[in-house]
């Protein structure tokens, strides 16, 4: 492969913006946090104790496994709303809604993570849109607050993920000859068999990238957390902040950013294994 | 054909993930002073009663030019005075904004200082800073025109400025903080901060959760925290207390409150009575419904002093001083009263500001509550630790 890329200079021109991009931008910072976290703040000697710190403290230990149960949570909500999503998007509905149905699920991405929870903020107050509708269809005759709690976080994460999960699938069920899913029911199957047998193994590539993309977000998730989780947030990445910014210690901060890395990429390689799919077939 | 489209969404998915990684930046977080877009209109048309006082200025700042890097609050350094700075003295001035000190001792640590000139911390940051991280140079009185601050601001800054004999800031903006109450809503709210833990406005509190919050209750619980931070276990048994308090208080919160937008908002749809909030931020809202009031009550108001520090790194001292000898002119500083709300060091400036911002602060802070101000104490480094420790454990308390 390597001898290719040497004969063609056209494509290292092309390579050369992404590999400074990844270099410069991902993988040295990742090197110098990785070597930070396994430094004393104080005496800049080397040692273990930042990462001793979070396994003593049942605070630490605590809000992380909140964090990981609920981007999982989350991933799982998500996926169940996306396939059945994807699947009309590519085999139920023609060439034209199929445009308008892309273009409507894109859409909202086009503006800012931190405007589509301001939204979700205006929708879900007290005196908020969703409140007042209830009031006006006589579902309720007084405000409700929606926000500062656990669901609305989920919400919130939800939202702001669905693209990443639908776009892998509908790419994987894109592939899938019709004709597949009418010969299974030619031999008998019905819609449940064919969905088990035939539809969801097609689309396994899909649904994995798309969970592992969506996961990996939501556990490193600061802002819909905190703004839509007011007094009851808990979320793993605000202890990082707090480390970084409030203590000034950035040493406690790396320690416990890579905690979460190796975690979320740990878990992502068991789902691998698992369900045997092969990051680089998927993609 | 396939592969090829296959690599084109993923490329996108990939870079829309960076994006998205890069865009949210963290919610303004605890903006002290004020996210306050300018109000020209109430700007005092000045330049034309501006008399004397060039004759006293130490350094001709026409002949300084170049580039003045300032970081700063928002509201610090409004449009108006820029470009006037920069007609009197040709200096250009680029300037970047900070919504929190540590952000401030952060961005300055990372370089040594270099890359500003003139930086804004608050007085209780200054010297514990210098004395961890260098990132400021002393003050060279001979070349501030001292005549135009107060005097007892002037000692008082000097003095809590000082490490190892030298003093590295002057002082510029003040304000307090203590309750906003909707008088309409909760009239007989507001005499003291345990009125921020009152079953009768369950779930109409707000506050932040954090250092400002915490000296509140400490002061309302019978602590003193500016004396209990000399030792480390005695700080640490205060917050301690003050932390079992906020806690068996966070069931009768609607939210801690993350900025002045968000506080101004949960007041202004009156989800929320009674908050904590900076002076200027009530004042704002009194301006806009009188119904919203400032109140300080019996433990007397939060007070914090931000000041103007020469950066060690800095490249263009000259600059740095003319603009503390422009900013500090009464007619320039009554222009910041104006436009955010709070006070500044400068002599005579308030006289020259508005008259209903004046009235104002006339009625919420009266000499004797003025006087009864906590000020910002300095932090030996174990207190951020501790104070952290409390905002973790409030934050995670069910």
């Amino acid at each position: 492969m390597f001898a290719k890329i040497k004969k063609n200079k056209g494509l290292w021109l092309v390579l050369t913006p992404h590999l400074l991009w990844i270099g410069l931008l991902f993988v040295l910072p990742h090197i110098k946090l990785f070597w930070l976290s396994f430094v004393d703040k104080r005496s800049g000697a080397l040692t273990l104790a930042n990462y001793a710190k979070f396994f003593q403290s049942e605070l630490y230990r605590h809000v992380f496994v909140h964090t990981a149960l609920f981007a999982i949570l989350v991933t799982l909500i998500t996926l169940a709303i996306s396939f059945p999503t994807a699947f009309i998007v590519t085999k139920v509905l023609g060439k034209k809604m199929k445009a308008v149905v892309l273009l409507a699920i894109v859409l909202p991405y086009w503006i800012s993570e931190l405007i589509q929870v301001f939204a979700w903020m205006v929708l879900l107050r007290e005196t908020g849109v969703i409140s007042y509708m209830l009031q006006a269809l006589g579902i309720t005759s007084h405000n409700i607050e929606f926000l500062y709690k656990d669901a609305t976080i989920v919400v919130g994460l939800v939202y702001t993920s669905i693209l990443f999960m639908i776009i892998p699938i509908i790419n994987s069920l894109d592939s899938l000859d019709d004709s597949l899913i009418e010969a299974s029911y030619d031999l008998g199957g019905d819609f449940w068999s064919t969905m088990r047998e035939i539809i969801i193994p097609h689309a396994a590539p899909g649904i994995v990238v798309g969970s592992v993309m969506v996961f990996m977000l939501n556990l490193g998730n600061y802002v819909t957390v905190t703004l839509l989780g007011g007094k009851n947030s808990l979320w793993f990445t605000e202890n990082i902040y707090n480390q970084f910014i409030v203590r000034f210690n950035q040493n406690q901060g790396a320690a416990f950013g890579v905690i979460l890395l190796t975690f979320s990429v740990l878990l992502v390689w068991v789902v691998l294994k698992v369900t045997g799919q092969d990051m680089t077939e998927a993609m | 054909m396939k592969r090829n489209l296959k690599f084109v969404v993923m490329f996108v998915l990939a870079f829309g993930l960076l994006l998205s990684a890069c865009s949210p930046a963290a919610p303004a977080e605890e903006a002290a002073p004020a996210e306050e877009p300018a109000a020209p209109a109430e700007e005092p048309a000045a330049p034309a009663e501006e008399p004397a006082a060039p004759a006293e200025e130490p350094a001709a700042p026409a002949e300084t030019g170049g580039v003045l890097h300032m970081l700063t609050w928002e509201g610090y350094a409004p449009d108006a005075l820029v470009d006037k700075f920069t007609e009197e003295t040709g200096i250009e001035v680029e300037i970047s904004y900070i919504g929190d000190n540590n952000e401030l001792i952060a961005k300055m640590a990372g370089t040594n200082g270099v890359g500003y000139d003139l930086v804004s911390p608050t007085l209780s940051y200054v010297a514990t800073a210098q004395e961890e991280y260098g990132i400021y140079q002393p003050i060279d009185l001979s070349r501030v025109d001292t005549s135009q601050i107060q005097e007892a601001n002037l000692n008082s800054i000097l003095e809590n400025s000082k490490y190892e004999g030298e003093s590295y800031a002057l002082p510029f903006v003040w304000g307090t903080t203590a309750m906003v109450v909707n008088t309409e809503k909760a009239p007989d709210a507001g005499s003291t901060y345990l009125d921020l833990c009152d079953p009768q406005y369950e779930g109409r509190i707000s506050y932040r959760s954090k250092y400002d919050t915490l000296y509140m209750f400490s002061y309302a619980l019978g602590n003193d925290p500016a004396e209990a931070v000399k030792n480390e276990d005695d700080y640490r048994a205060v917050m301690d207390e003050t932390l079992a308090k906020l806690i068996e208080c966070k069931p009768l919160v609607r939210t801690y409150w993350e900025s002045r937008q968000q506080m101004e908002e949960l007041m202004t749809t009156e989800e929320v009575w009674v908050s904590s909030s900076w002076d200027a931020a009530a004042w704002q809202l009194s301006l806009k419904d009188p119904k919203f009031k400032y109140v300080v009550p019996e433990e007397g108001a939060v007070g914090w002093f931000d000041t103007l520090a020469i950066s060690a790194g800095a490249e263009n001292v000259d600059a740095a001083y003319a603009w503390i000898n422009f900013i500090l002119k009464p007619e320039n500083s009554a222009v910041i009263i104006n436009d955010t709300g709070y006070q500044t060091a400068s002599e005579g400036a308030v006289d020259l500001a508005s008259a209903e911002m004046a009235a104002l602060v006339a009625e919420s802070l009266p000499p004797e509550k003025m006087a009864s101000i906590n000020w910002y104490f300095p932090k030996p480094p174990y207190a951020a630790d501790i104070e952290a420790d409390v905002e973790e454990q409030l934050k995670a308390a069910q």
